[in-house]
């Protein structure tokens, strides 16, 4: 366990500090209560880009596969095909932030989403597997509507210490990192201390990122046992049944303002996931031993419980502001510790990096010019005794928890502006382990007060080559977005994207043969958004 | 076909939308006056009337009512407004925070 005693007691002394604080508010005043709403409809047409509201993988892509109703949960484009299918889905997300404040120092925080596919909904339950349908997805679009589709992203209290530049947010809330959100970005259920002063700002908190139980072994399906993350037996080639997996992610950040100009951060994450497992691959002669992976001859139970996986990252920011509006920044993150493989059963230490820096440099009164490069480290072969590429956060699913939204490219990395994209060619600055240098330039034009424009190019290229692929080179994205505001709570806009696939996607397509190898189509968007701010 | 028909629709619709101009904007340029006094509803949520302020429009009231610095305001007034603006921006974060589906 070695550290991990020591963070849980920080932990509880973090949560004993925040709910004691929460708990000592003073006597109510009038209460302020403020609704908030954040609404976007979208209609996409595209090859590839199955919007926020359908299942990974499914949607649009579902019809790209040329397979209805296969269950891409990868997202890999290795099962694209060289043939593509235009897709067309339309799809709403509404947003309602609800805050109520008791006192000047206190408020609760609500936030929930209610959003759906258009036309996805009831009488669908004998259409599970039919391509656009999962069940409990983003449904209440469909005929008759009548779903219940609510779902609560944020729920927490702020808290202020009175005359005192100490704060408390506890509860379910967001959370994005320093390093434009390439660790860890999303929204986490925990504790967040912090003092603000002047001159610099200190961070400290806890987030319970999983608390799950991992039976899926149980359910029998091969479709689930091959999803990343879990203790799979090599025998079966199933999970362990009753795994019990935690994982904590503790911060200690702050930053520093030098000058009015420069500011310094600095920051040390822990993330940590711990398994409790019991050994029951079940079948006598031939079941595996989860210690040690050699078969034994024993039936039943072994207990196992070991830390799963301990990565640190120490990283450093900093930002220089220039100017009317003109902007540098850059940081560096090392990422270090040990990761289980759990098909080898062995440790794999863990020394990674990734950095980046970017400009914004305002052009005249009414242009914007941004750019921004990153580097991640990667590593030829992902299944050794050391690793060197660089992983953000990810999920009981194996899926990040990470988003790169800053270049604001609609297809490389998901885009912000107008809400994301579930499918995205580069899910992580991680890539599965390649690492990459990728690089982008926009350019953010205000024709009138209300008439915007943004042209944006992006390319993208792995720096190791795990999985043996033609080439190194990803693609190189051309995008861009036409904007009107028609009023000031309501945005209009059209925005589209191709991205020129490079030779890592080389003879991938899901179509194509060992002798007649295909390339995979260029994807592209094409989407009206029209969002409403209020 | 079909696509092309449900585009030229949402356009027609929200094209319709636009020219339903911004009745609602915010008033431009107040009085001189009023560049001297507190504003009671963005200060203490007092004497608002029947007035609801988008999230945006909010940030920039506050941001206007802190410029008026020390001649207005009191320290701990202005340290309250402060606070409503880092308040506010959280609050515009949230909403715009990457919506991811999970």
């Amino acid at each position: 366990m070695g550290n991990h005693g020591k963070f849980s007691r920080y932990a509880l002394a973090l949560w004993v500090g925040g709910s004691l604080v929460a708990g000592n508010a003073s006597l109510a005043l009038a209460v302020e209560n403020e609704f908030h709403v954040a609404y976007t409809v979208r209609s996409i047409v595209s090859n590839f880009d199955d919007g926020s509201c359908t299942s990974l993988g499914s949607g649009i892509s579902g019809y790209a596969n040329g397979v209805n109703g296969a269950f891409d949960k990868t997202k890999s484009f290795t099962t694209l095909a060289h043939k593509t299918y235009d897709g067309f889905i339309t799809e709403q997300k509404a947003r309602l932030n609800y805050s109520g404040k008791v006192d000047d120092d206190l408020k609760v925080i609500a936030q929930f989403d209610i959003s759906y596919l258009f036309g996805q909904g009831q009488y669908m339950e004998n259409y599970q597997n039919a391509g656009l349908k999962q069940p409990g997805y983003a449904d209440g679009g469909g005929l008759g509507g009548g779903d219940v589709d609510l779902r609560t992203k944020a729920l927490y209290v702020d808290y202020r210490l009175e005359n005192k530049p100490v704060r408390f947010k506890v509860g379910l809330q967001p959370f994005t990192d320093p390093y434009k959100g390439t660790i860890l970005s999303n929204v986490a259920a925990g504790i967040v201390s912090s003092y603000e002063a002047d001159k610099f700002e200190l961070q400290a908190g806890w987030f319970r990122l999983h608390a799950v139980e991992l039976d899926l072994a149980k359910s029998g399906s091969g479709a689930e046992s091959i999803q990343g993350g879990k203790y799979i037996d090599p025998a079966t080639g199933l999970p362990f049944d009753d795994s019990w997996r935690t994982d904590d992610f503790y911060l200690l950040q702050g930053t520093y303002k030098a000058t009015d100009a420069l500011t310094l951060g600095a920051s040390f994450y822990a993330w940590q996931s711990d398994w409790k497992s019991t050994f029951n691959s079940g079948t006598g002669a031939g079941s595996v031993s989860p210690t040690t992976g050699t078969t034994t001859a024993t039936t039943g139970l072994t207990p196992l419980n070991q830390d799963d996986l301990e990565l640190y990252y120490a990283g450093t920011t900093a930002e220089y502001k220039f100017g009317k509006g003109g902007v540098l920044d850059g940081f560096f993150v090392y990422n270090f510790g040990e990761r289980v493989n759990h098909i080898a059963k062995t440790k794999q230490h863990v020394s990674a990096f990734e950095t980046s820096a970017s400009a914004r440099i305002p052009v005249g009164n009414s242009g914007l010019l941004r750019s921004t490069v990153i580097y991640t480290s990667g590593d030829n072969n992902p299944n050794g005794k050391s690793r060197s590429d660089f992983g953000g956060v990810v999920n009981v699913d194996g899926m990040p928890e990470s988003y790169f939204t800053y270049p604001g490219t609609l297809l490389l990395f998901t885009s912000q502006i107008g809400a994301v994209s579930n499918r995205n060619v580069l899910h992580s600055v991680a890539n599965e382990g390649t690492g990459i240098t990728a690089g982008f330039i926009g350019y953010d034009h205000n024709f009138t007060k209300k008439l915007f424009a943004t042209a944006n190019a992006g390319f993208a290229a792995a720096n190791e080559n795990p999985y043996q692929r033609q080439g190194h080179y990803i693609g190189t994205e051309l995008g861009g977005e036409i904007g009107y505001k028609f009023k000031p709570t309501a945005t209009i806009r059209l925005q589209g994207a191709t991205v020129l696939l490079g030779s890592y996607y080389d003879g991938v397509a899901s179509d194509g043969t060992t002798a007649n190898p295909k390339n995979p189509a260029n994807p592209y968007t094409a989407r009206i958004v029209l969002s409403y701010l209020f | 076909m079909k696509k092309c028909i449900v585009a030229a629709f949402l356009l027609l619709a929200f094209g319709t939308a636009v020219h339903a101009e911004d009745s609602t904007a915010a008033p431009q340029g107040a009085d001189d006056a009023s560049k001297q006094k507190k504003d009671d509803c963005i200060l203490n949520a007092k004497d608002c009337g029947d007035q609801a302020l988008s999230i945006e429009n909010k940030i920039q009231r506050l941001k206007e009512e802190i410029a008026k610095g020390s001649r207005v305001y009191t320290p701990k007034e202005l340290q309250k407004l402060k606070h409503k603006l880092e308040d506010a921006n959280d609050v515009l974060d949230e909403l715009l925070f990457h919506p991811t589906n999970n």
